[in-house]
């Protein structure tokens, strides 16, 4: 393995959490895809005749994919974000609607994707001024556990 | 950038006013020679912008271009400016955006947008050893994937 810095994303794809069948693109995505994950939130165990604490606890917090969906299928829309289709007419779902994906993020330069094991997606109907009709995504990471218990956050493919 | 070809808009554009303002139109910057008519009568210049990509990725989301077409009108005796010449362009350029902007569909690969057009001042040029006077309607294409 070498030292890689990974930029420039290609393509984000999904399929279902845990299956080995092939990813379906999202392409039409605009500019401003976002990767974030906030600083672990610490509870500190303080001392009473000590400046520094005993201990220090850390919890984390997981990790985020925004951005904007301006180029779609009607018939895309329901597999990520549920109501329906008939007659090339889009019915949106009357509550919030979520759904649980494995999403790959592939890169062109550096190493080749980050895979989100199970991510929790969510979209709003989006748009600014002369801008698209968007979806703004919101995918969160949750824990993943697989067949053999074992847990799993996010991967990085380091195979360019 | 967006997966898209510059002389594919100033085909676009060569469409939308070949004939309808002019017969004499020329894509990218003004000739270096001129035939009679351009002398006489006039042309446009058509010229495009920089395109902006809207797209993360793919060139599939969607893009737009400032385009600019440049009219070239001819003056009448001492150099003065022609008003129903120059009036006849204009109009003629104005009726040939509105023309495409209303025939336009959907699913078009280019819209002209209505509300980013806009014109510049009157100014005199020089082509060929032959005086102009010019005036630069731009407006934004948007290219739709």
């Amino acid at each position: 393995m070498a030292k890689k810095t990974t930029l420039k994303p290609v393509m984000l794809s999904y399929r279902a959490v845990g299956s080995a069948t092939a990813y379906t693109d999202v392409s039409g995505v605009l500019k401003g895809l976002t990767i974030t994950q906030d600083e672990p939130e610490s509870t500190e165990i303080e001392a009473e005749f000590f400046d520094s604490p005993f201990y220090i606890e850390y919890s984390g917090n997981p990790v985020t994919i925004n951005f904007e969906l301006a180029n779609y299928d009607l018939s895309e829309l329901v597999a990520l974000i549920g109501g329906s289709v008939t007659d090339n007419k889009y019915e949106a779902a009357t509550a919030a609607f979520t759904t649980e994906k494995e999403w790959k993020l592939d890169f062109q330069v550096g190493n080749a994707s980050l895979v989100i094991y199970r991510g929790l997606a969510q979209a709003t109907l989006k748009k600014d001024e002369d801008g698209a009709l968007n979806y703004a995504f919101t995918i969160t990471s949750l824990v993943y556990t697989d067949s053999n218990d074992v847990n799993h956050l996010y991967s990085i493919d380091g195979s360019n | 950038m967006i997966d898209e070809s510059r002389i594919n808009i100033y085909d676009f554009l060569y469409n939308v006013f070949y004939g309808t303002v002019t017969k004499n139109v020329y894509a990218a910057r003004e000739p270096q020679e001129l035939t009679k008519s351009d002398v006489k009568d006039g042309f446009v210049v058509l010229i495009v912008g920089e395109l902006n990509d809207a797209s993360e990725f793919k060139g599939e989301t969607y893009g737009s271009v400032r385009c600019y077409v440049e009219a070239y009108i001819p003056p009448i005796s001492r150099g003065r400016l022609d008003y129903d010449k120059y009036s006849s362009f204009e109009n003629a350029i104005n009726d040939a955006i509105s023309t495409q902007i209303a025939n336009s569909s959907n699913n078009d690969k280019y819209h002209i947008q209505e509300s980013a057009t806009l014109t510049s001042d009157i100014d005199g040029a020089t082509v060929a050893d032959n005086t102009f006077f010019t005036f630069i309607k731009s407006f934004i294409v948007y290219i739709c994937s």
